[in-house]
């Protein structure tokens, strides 16, 4: 089974997570993020594991001017926002969809 | 702790989530919670991908170790590893850089120390880096479980049954534990103890079933004609060597004073024998002396004193208000005698540590020469007790780096405030005489003779004491007990 199944339509890149968000799928993301694209929709409704380095990689897209949606994320990735001091920065009720 | 497995990991992304899923599994199956056991793998996942990205730049052939240790609370893993040298306090995160300036530097640090009880690094020289995270298992919850096992499951007992003073009995039987008996284990520890026993694991008949299965304990039971369980006395084998830990040793109040105890003891050393262990030992504490008096009276003799060992337990009947620390008396009794050893002994505790070896009627040749040969790396282990903030530094082999190891060990340690740092180090090796000079350099003082203690061997126990104690309230029992304590007392207040 790949780690995350992705899917590209114009500037939306659409991703399932299976199982872990860690350094190695985010570069798996980041392999697949071609010039051009400005939204990620992230399944993460199979993904009961994120670290820091998924979250960061989330932050930094966010904060490069990008959209994302993130679809049933785990309870540790709120956790992991609140430790680095980053949930207030993130406008949750827009970027999380159930 | 007990080691329950080593895995090797390639410096390789890839490793990362399988390594999760394991360390998740391993949480749950000792009983952490679905969440904490999410928190405490993600404290994992940081640590090695820290390792992977920063201590193997550009390298995924090289491997790093982890140990998963287990016991009852704690959980506990190491990560060893021998990349670019760290220091993780250059390494602190700063939220204001992170929202302002997209610097996540420390960020998986953090996660780390939130996600573990404890969090400790040790710089361990050319002997490469450790990192150990470990967790908790909460009980706050098991006094109901326990009221509940209690009421449901033992309405039987009365608590006007412990008034009665005596119950003579002609007849009961005594034989080897199996897994079977767990509950009823249980069950004698709830009528001499209520539920003021330290070890809650003894409450747990689930947690004794397993032991009993897995071969860590070892133990006898007593039973009256109509099977009832009158008492128990267990042991818990070393892993490093071949002797076993005087676990539990009980008998229910009303039927002491029929032999029990003694009857379990002898059937206990000849199963201990038949399975080729050589010694048990026991740690007594020195708040009261109830317990080196039984030692004592099977023939065990006092070798050492173990300062401040362990936190301070209320036990039921005993002194409840013991103001500091107890300390233990290391007692030991040889099931079998091997041949003549050859020891290194350091000058300084020479003559008490021959006294003791002719207390255990073990034979010895002290030797005199020394050597000032040293391999390359030492060899060390450690283990950390978080529970009471003691730590064991286990000497393998000395190295020209012993010294520095040596010291860096017990500055990484000693910024958890420990309790106490104990040092074992081996006294059939050559180096000992010379290299125990490192050891004093640092404050350690005498503790004492830990006969066959790892690998069958020898070791001298030196301790470096941080609690303040009154060695006025340690009692002791035997009089070569009180020589050894007046020596560790002395050397004790000459260092504070």
């Amino acid at each position: 089974m790949n780690i995350v199944d992705t899917y590209k339509e114009g500037q939306i890149l659409s991703v399932t997570v299976h199982s872990h968000f860690n350094l190695r799928t985010k570069k798996k993301i980041e392999s697949c993020l071609t010039p051009g694209i400005s939204k990620l929709t992230i399944n993460l409704i199979n993904c009961n594991f994120i670290d820091s380095e998924g979250v960061i990689f989330l932050h930094e897209w966010l904060k490069s001017g990008n959209e994302l949606l993130l679809k049933k994320p785990p309870p540790i990735f709120f956790e992991i926002l609140e430790i680095l001091e980053l949930d207030d920065l993130w406008d949750l009720d827009n970027i999380i969809i159930n | 702790m007990t080691m329950v497995c080593r895995l090797k990991i390639p410096t390789n992304e890839q490793y990362i989530a399988p390594v999760c899923d394991f360390t998740t599994s391993w949480c749950l199956n000792h009983g952490l919670s679905k969440g904490e056991s999410i928190r405490f793998t993600v404290a994992l996942s940081e640590l090695i991908t820290d390792i992977i990205l920063f201590a193997y730049p550009e390298n995924s052939r090289e491997n790093f170790e982890i140990e998963y240790h287990y016991s009852f609370p704690n959980l506990e893993i190491v990560v060893s590893e021998l990349g670019e040298p760290f220091d993780p306090d250059k390494h602190i995160y700063d939220a204001k850089k992170a929202r302002e300036e997209n610097n996540f530097e420390g960020a998986g640090l953090l996660l780390m120390k939130e996600f573990s009880d404890e969090f400790s690094f040790i710089n361990k020289g050319k002997e490469g880096k450790e990192f150990r995270l470990s967790k908790t298992i909460e009980i706050h919850d098991i006094d109901e479980l326990l009221q509940q096992f209690a009421t449901l499951r033992e309405p039987e007992i009365d608590r006007e049954e412990q008034e009665i003073p005596h119950k003579d009995i002609d007849e009961f039987t005594v034989s080897r534990i199996k897994s079977a008996d767990a509950e009823d284990i249980s069950k004698i520890f709830y009528r001499t103890y209520d539920y003021s026993y330290f070890k809650e694991d003894m409450y747990l008949p689930k947690k004794i079933e397993e032991a009993v299965l897995s071969k860590e304990k070892l133990g006898v039971i007593a039973r009256i004609e109509d099977g009832g369980a009158i008492g128990y006395f267990g042991v818990i084998q070393k892993e490093d060597s071949d002797i076993a830990e005087l676990g539990e040793a009980i008998v229910t109040p009303s039927y002491r004073r029929n032999g029990v105890m003694t009857s379990m003891m002898n059937h206990l050393i000849e199963i201990l024998k038949e399975q080729g262990v050589t010694a048990i030992f026991a740690k007594a504490v020195t708040n009261h002396l109830a317990s080196q008096k039984v030692n004592h009276k099977f023939g065990y003799k006092t070798t050492a004193i173990l300062l401040a060992l362990s936190e301070n337990i209320k036990y039921k009947g005993f002194d409840e208000d013991y103001p500091q620390p107890i300390s233990a008396a290391l007692e030991f009794l040889p099931l079998m005698y091997s041949r003549q050893k050859s020891v290194y002994l350091p000058e300084n505790y020479k003559d008490i540590i021959l006294e003791t070896y002719e207390e255990l009627g073990l034979d010895v040749e002290s030797i005199e020469l020394t050597s000032k040969h040293l391999a390359e790396k030492s060899d060390i282990d450690l283990n950390v007790n978080y529970t009471s903030l003691t730590s064991l530094i286990v000497v393998n082999k000395y190295g020209r780096d012993f010294k520095a190891i040596l010291s860096n060990m017990v500055s990484s340690l000693e910024e958890k405030n420990p309790c106490v740092i104990y040092l074992d180090l081996p006294l059939e090796n050559e180096s000992t005489p010379e290299q125990f000079l490192e050891a004093v350099s640092s404050e350690f003082i005498y503790s004492g003779l830990m006969p066959q203690f790892h690998r069958q061997s020898d070791y001298l126990r030196l301790q470096k004491v941080y609690s303040s104690l009154d060695p006025d309230i340690i009692e002791i029992y035997s009089d070569f007990g009180n020589k050894i304590k007046s020596l560790v007392v002395d050397e004790y207040r000459r260092h504070i």
